[in-house]
């Protein structure tokens, strides 16, 4: 049945095409028919090929730069908690250039060359001018008018890039806090691997795409706490300093300082420093283990008594070792003198009464044995004594023998100051009334008698020099010697102060770190925390309390009256005080 | 005829024409979507400008620069814990030092409620069996006082009490207190004890307590403070 309709069809084409050429009534003229249609099509094929020409020429270009601006994302910024960035992206000119597209005098061109960027000579010049390589970078970052004045050399070989570039407008402030993040090609796998340190290295994945990162860090803070650092350090030719400050109810870090500084905008520049000394480095932080040996005790029941004495007439000797103290009294003292001389021998009989199991569970409930808790991949890791011997319960309860990072203590302080409850230290900025994770370390009674401990220390003891006016500061020196390759330096000491501001309501722990801090005649000699390190928290808290919300009140203070009896020999406020 | 032979021109040239309008259609399109990101591009292209001009502003004011200012240019110090004043009657109190006029009111406030001269500090005349009255009259024979005067629980400021002797002899008629501690040679104008004027004669109040004191007065030694100070001298001495 198909076959007749095809028929049908090709017969009535043939009789249509008949009645046409049967008009123009020869083949030349269906054959110019052809021939025009023909045309016609090469025509409208030219048309859009041109149109599209002109499109390309007009547009093209607009559109493949919009694509690969939107394309890719910049990287996030790192704000401070009041919005300050720490670190942004911004786009430089970059000057390089193509050897093999100069079409000038390239004898000329490296003179001109040598005279807008001299760190290179002539000859330099010449010798890139005339190498194989296609592209060099000549100056990158390169300021705008290097950039114009290269423009206007007008030779094609000379390219001007935009490109992005990270940068710390604080320069070196913060450093090793803020760090670097780039990725190079490990030499094993010669695969691309992601290197750094800092927030710009734990927070990279977020920061890539584009999400603005909002730190705990206030840039007020963070600037006294290192311009405060510095300067004691320069006093004492001290060869390095640490110091953090922390809220006591979140754990938020307000401030981390870790001196000599890196400048995060060139941060390879002195490898030796690149450790954060307030995260990374462990130190044996003598005396201000006291503190938690007090409350390991007074949570125990060992201490329930404040007016029990303790003989510390002679050195104690435990299994070879002998623990003395620095001042020997020649009295039995009590529970808060053993405090307010910082004690060794008092310290150690509490630790001897708590007993092995005691201490070790108590600091490893503290986190001692594990790595500080916080947003950076540098945390160090403390040195646990293996086995508890007598003398280890001895010497770790005040600070030796057991070494972990100044973080470590800042978190334990806090606790021991906020009602007993310790948060993990946290680089990011939290809302209002956050639920913060926590957990008890102690019990709220055991934190008050703690915190009038810590304020007689001030009030009383080896931390006067701390003592900001009105701001009713509590804390703990510590001092330790150095530790150096298998032995301890005698000439060295670690000198550190963990204070706690205001002591009525706890707000702020303050800790700081100075290593191998000199004596001078400014120390009147000492080279101890309590000249060291304490006058320098003082400095700290006294700036940094107004700017935190914290007004100076000298009609106010936490009540101690029922420990001060207990202390046969009184300090004159005032008398004998740095400065 | 011709029309005819040329009907597949013309179909061809009419499909040609539509398909270029089509395409100026798209091209048009096309301008406008280049417009738009030409637009798009100038705001990222401004943001950029604004990023770089606010990245220059936070490097040339970064902290260590300011603090390096305000040491070092404009010799500038942290607030001292003295200078934090937590009340407004500490506030008022800072005023009138070291010869400076005092605070001096609202001349309207003055008109309105009257003068605060009436709450001076200044025992009041002894009326011991009135009531109390709000609207005291102004001692006439008395000097000019100060407008407002000084809470007694309010710690003067040091170089007030410094300037105090000079003060305090001038014009005997209010006193200042303090809860400091007194020391008695020194500070015997700063006493709480009632300044003698010896210009102007004026009469002994004579409430019960105050005669019960003075029965007792010439029982107590003229200085009782410097002979407790000695006292207690000498008793530490024996001590040790």
């Amino acid at each position: 049945m198909n076959a007749p309709a095809a028929l049908r069809i090709d017969r009535a084409e043939r009789v249509e095409l008949r009645d046409a050429a049967m008009m123009p009534a020869t083949p030349l003229g269906v054959a110019q028919q052809r021939l025009m249609v023909i045309m016609l099509l090469f025509m409208l094929v030219t048309a859009v090929i041109g149109l599209r020409l002109v499109q390309i020429c007009l547009f093209g270009s607009a559109d493949s730069r919009a694509g690969a601006g939107s394309g890719l994302a910049a990287r996030g910024e790192i704000l401070d908690r009041n919005g300050q960035p720490l670190a942004t992206t911004i786009k430089l000119w970059a000057v390089a250039v193509n050897p093999q597209k100069i079409l000038g005098d390239k004898n000329i061109l490296a003179v001109k060359l040598n005279q807008l960027m001299p760190e290179k000579s002539v000859d330099e010049y010449r010798h890139i001018l005339f190498g194989k390589r296609k592209f060099l970078y000549l100056r990158q970052p390169a300021p705008p008018e290097l950039a114009a004045a290269v423009h206007a050399l007008g030779d094609p070989g000379m390219l001007l890039l935009s490109e992005p570039h990270r940068l710390f407008p604080q320069s070196a402030m913060a450093g090793h806090l803020l760090g670097y993040s780039q990725q190079v090609e490990n030499p094993r796998s010669h695969r691309e691997e992601i290197t750094g340190i800092g927030v710009e290295r734990y927070f990279d994945d977020d920061l890539k795409a584009g999400k603005s990162v909002a730190l705990s860090i206030d840039t007020r803070v963070q600037a006294a706490l290192e311009s405060e650092i510095a300067k004691r350090m320069a006093e004492t030719q001290a060869v390095g300093g640490a110091g953090v400050i922390l809220d006591v109810h979140t754990g938020e870090v307000l401030a981390m300082a870790s001196l000599p500084d890196i400048n995060p905008n060139a941060p390879l520049r002195d490898q030796s420093i690149m450790a954060n000394k307030v995260t990374q480095s462990t130190y044996e932080l003598g005396s201000t283990f006291k503190m938690l040996t007090f409350a390991n005790a007074l949570e125990n029941g060992v201490l329930s008594d404040m007016s029990q004495t303790f003989d510390v007439t002679q050195p104690l000797h435990v299994g070879g070792f002998t623990i003395h103290d620095d001042e020997p009294k020649h009295r039995a003292i009590t529970v808060p003198e053993v405090m307010t001389f910082s004690s060794n021998i008092g310290t150690a009989m509490i630790a001897d009464q708590l007993g092995p199991d005691r201490v070790k569970a108590f600091f490893k409930k503290l986190g001692f044995d594990q790595r500080p808790e916080i947003e950076l991949r540098e945390r160090g890791l403390p040195q646990f004594p293996g086995y508890w011997a007598r003398t280890t319960v001895m010497t770790t309860a005040y600070g030796h023998g057991i070494a972990v990072t100044p973080l470590h203590l800042a978190t334990v302080y806090a606790a021991l100051a906020n009602g007993g409850i310790m948060h993990p230290a946290t680089l990011r900025k939290l809302p209002p009334n956050a639920q913060v994770p926590g957990k008890r370390i102690v019990s709220e009674a055991t934190s008050a008698r703690i915190r009038q401990l810590m304020r007689l220390v001030v009030l009383q003891g080896t931390g006067t020099n701390a003592d900001a006016a009105g701001l009713r500061v509590g804390g703990k020196t510590g001092t330790a010697e150095k530790i150096s390759g298998r032995g301890y330096n005698k000439n060295a000491n670690i000198t550190v102060f963990s204070g706690v501001f205001p002591m009525d309501q706890p707000r702020y722990v303050v800790l700081t770190l100075l290593d191998d801090a000199k004596a001078s005649k400014a120390t009147a000699g000492w080279k101890t925390a309590g000249w060291m390190t304490a006058p320098l928290t003082r400095r700290v808290i006294a700036r940094v309390g107004p700017l935190l919300g914290i007004q100076p009140e000298l009609d106010k203070d936490i009540d101690v009256s029922d420990l001060m009896p207990l202390l046969a020999d009184k300090k004159v406020p005032g008398k004998n005080v740095f400065e | 005829m011709i029309a005819t032979r040329l009907s597949a021109v013309w179909q061809v040239a009419g499909v040609a024409a539509a398909a270029l309008c089509c395409y100026l259609v798209s091209q048009s399109v096309a301008a406008e979507r280049a417009g738009l990101n030409k637009v798009d591009r100038q705001i990222a292209e401004t943001h950029d400008a604004i990023a770089r001009l606010q990245m220059e502003i936070g490097v040339r004011a970064r902290m260590g620069q300011l603090e390096s200012w305000n040491r070092d240019v404009l010799a500038l110090q942290a607030p001292r814990p003295s200078q934090f004043v937590p009340s407004g009657v500490q506030l008022a109190s800072l005023y009138g030092r070291k010869g400076q006029s005092v605070l001096q009111l609202d001349p309207a406030i003055a008109a309105q409620q009257g003068s605060p001269t009436n709450v001076s500090y200044q025992p009041a005349r002894p009326q011991t069996q009135q009531a109390p009255t709000v609207t005291t009259p102004a001692p006439e024979a008395m000097p000019p006082q100060p407008l407002l005067r000084n809470a007694t629980f309010v710690r003067p400021a040091p170089d007030r009490l410094s300037g105090m002797s000079s003060v305090a002899t001038a014009t005997p008629v209010v006193q200042k207190a303090s809860f400091e501690p007194i020391k008695p040679n020194s500070a015997a104008k700063l006493s709480f004890e009632p300044a003698k004027a010896p210009a102007a004669p004026r009469v002994k109040p004579t409430p019960v307590k105050l005669a019960a004191r003075d029965s007792l007065k010439p029982l107590l030694p003229d200085d009782i403070g410097a002979l407790a100070a000695r006292e207690a001298k000498g008793t530490s001495k024996a001590a040790r």
